[in-house]
């Protein structure tokens, strides 16, 4: 080990006392400062310095500082109302972009399929409603009253009454298809004119409307036009 | 967008960065301006940097007034923060630049701090004591002109070797810190620190008790 010079020595204290050199270092200098007189009151000073700044009164913090400090901040902080809502929109509602635009679009999915279904339904209710003489409702769900008894048909044009104008009669047709109530809205008024609706609607029977596949009552228009024997 | 630049530095390998999990997501909540975050923050390092500034400045009305504005400034940059130094010293380096800032500006008006033994720093006397007991009269007379004779002989240093003898020998930040904090490398922190403590030693060496070899 070779033996320090005083400059060396004094280029290591203030490492030496931070335990920054290696040990190699330090043994050098303990030895070095264990005969040199000069060196040791260098190194003591040193550490007695540092020992003089470790104790030094911590200054008493300004009494309103920290509330100061706060209320800068949050006024800085909510300065730019751009800035603070596109945080908010980047911390809380950018996350739910995702799964909300998922969930709108399984939804309309559904929905779609569902109207999909539904309109087929109506679609063939449609046509029925089209091909029936008696249609009265537009509603997709409802099936009108019909009647395509040949029977009563024949009997109502065979009759022996002659009628020269129209004859407009209001229907009430019940849940069985019978005729409930009538009412003559236009047309010749006479006893036989009469007689001969009274008879021809008591005969017929009707399909019954329907809704949503269930008979329900209903209300027809029926009319006679130009009935000869 | 402060939230992507957070994710890029916190989805990083650890060893790329100098935050640990729990301060990575301090720093995550300070970027995404949570209140109780900044308060914590507040909480945690305004009585340190108070202390650096006062050390630095020598008066206390201008240290307090400085701390708002490293705060304003740390929230201001705090996006930009990447996690490449532990929070701690990216704060007091925007601490150091502050104080050196302020100090050059009191040298183009000639302003010198001034440190007399009735501005202490303690007002009343609420400060902290090193001693554990009441000190006697003398001791805590003692003891403050040690303290304004400390704070003069800083005054005294020039801007660089002060700011390493307080970050050094009054807050003890390791050589690591002080080579972040004040962007020079270890090597430059060891030499300068040396100077610093000879020019010191010099004006303090009344106080300082050396005992003899024999």
């Amino acid at each position: 080990m070779s033996t320090m010079e005083c400059a060396t020595s004094k280029k290591l204290m203030s490492p030496f006392i931070d335990s920054m050199v290696t040990a190699d270092e330090a043994e050098r200098l303990q030895e070095h400062i264990s005969f040199c007189e000069p060196c040791h009151r260098h190194l003591q000073s040193f550490i007695s310095m540092r020992s003089l700044l470790a104790r030094i009164e911590t200054p008493a913090l300004p009494e309103d500082m920290v509330l100061e400090t706060r209320v800068r901040l949050s006024q800085e902080r909510n300065k730019n109302v751009l800035a603070r809502l596109e945080n908010r929109f980047n911390y809380i509602l950018k996350p739910m972009v995702v799964p909300v635009l998922l969930g709108v679009s399984l939804t309309m999915l559904l929905f779609g399929v569902l109207l999909g279904s539904l309109n087929s339904t109506v679609l063939a209710q449609d046509r029925v409603a089209e091909q029936s003489v008696f249609a009265l409702s537009d509603l997709p769900l409802y099936k009108p009253v019909h009647t395509t008894d040949p029977n009563w048909i024949r009997f109502a044009s065979s009759d022996k009454q002659d009628v020269d104008k129209p004859v407009n009669i209001e229907t009430h047709i019940g849940n069985e298809g019978r005729v409930i109530d009538y009412e003559v809205l236009s047309g010749p008024q006479s006893p036989e004119v009469n007689g001969w609706i009274h008879e021809v609607l008591s005969l017929v029977k009707f399909t019954p409307a329907t809704a949503f596949g269930k008979p329900v009552e209903s209300r027809i228009i029926l009319s006679f036009i130009a009935v000869r024997n | 967008m402060p939230r992507e630049i957070a994710y890029n530095w916190l989805d990083r390998a650890a060893g790329q960065t100098a935050l640990s999990a729990e301060e990575a997501l301090f720093v995550l909540r300070l970027q995404a301006n949570e209140d109780a975050a900044y308060d914590e923050l507040v909480r945690t390092y305004n009585a340190s940097i108070f202390h650096v500034a006062y050390r630095m400045l020598g008066d206390s009305a201008e240290s307090s007034d400085l701390v708002q504005e490293i705060f304003l400034k740390v929230f201001r940059n705090i996006g930009g923060f990447k996690g490449e130094a532990a929070l701690k010293t990216w704060i007091f380096r925007i601490a150091f630049s502050e104080i050196l800032n302020r100090l050059r500006w009191w040298k183009r008006r000639r302003r010198f701090a001034t440190v007399s033994l009735d501005d202490s720093p303690n007002g009343s006397g609420s400060g902290r004591s090193v001693a554990a007991s009441s000190p006697t009269p003398e001791q805590a007379l003692q003891s403050k002109e040690q303290e304004a004779a400390i704070q003069q002989a800083l005054g005294r240093l020039s801007r660089e070797h002060r700011s390493i003898i307080v970050l050094r020998d009054i807050e003890g930040f390791s050589y690591n810190e002080i080579a972040d904090v004040l962007g020079v490398s270890i090597g430059t922190v060891k030499s300068r620190l040396a100077r610093a403590r000879g020019d010191l030693k010099k004006t303090l060496m009344r106080y300082l008790s050396v005992q003899h070899l024999r």
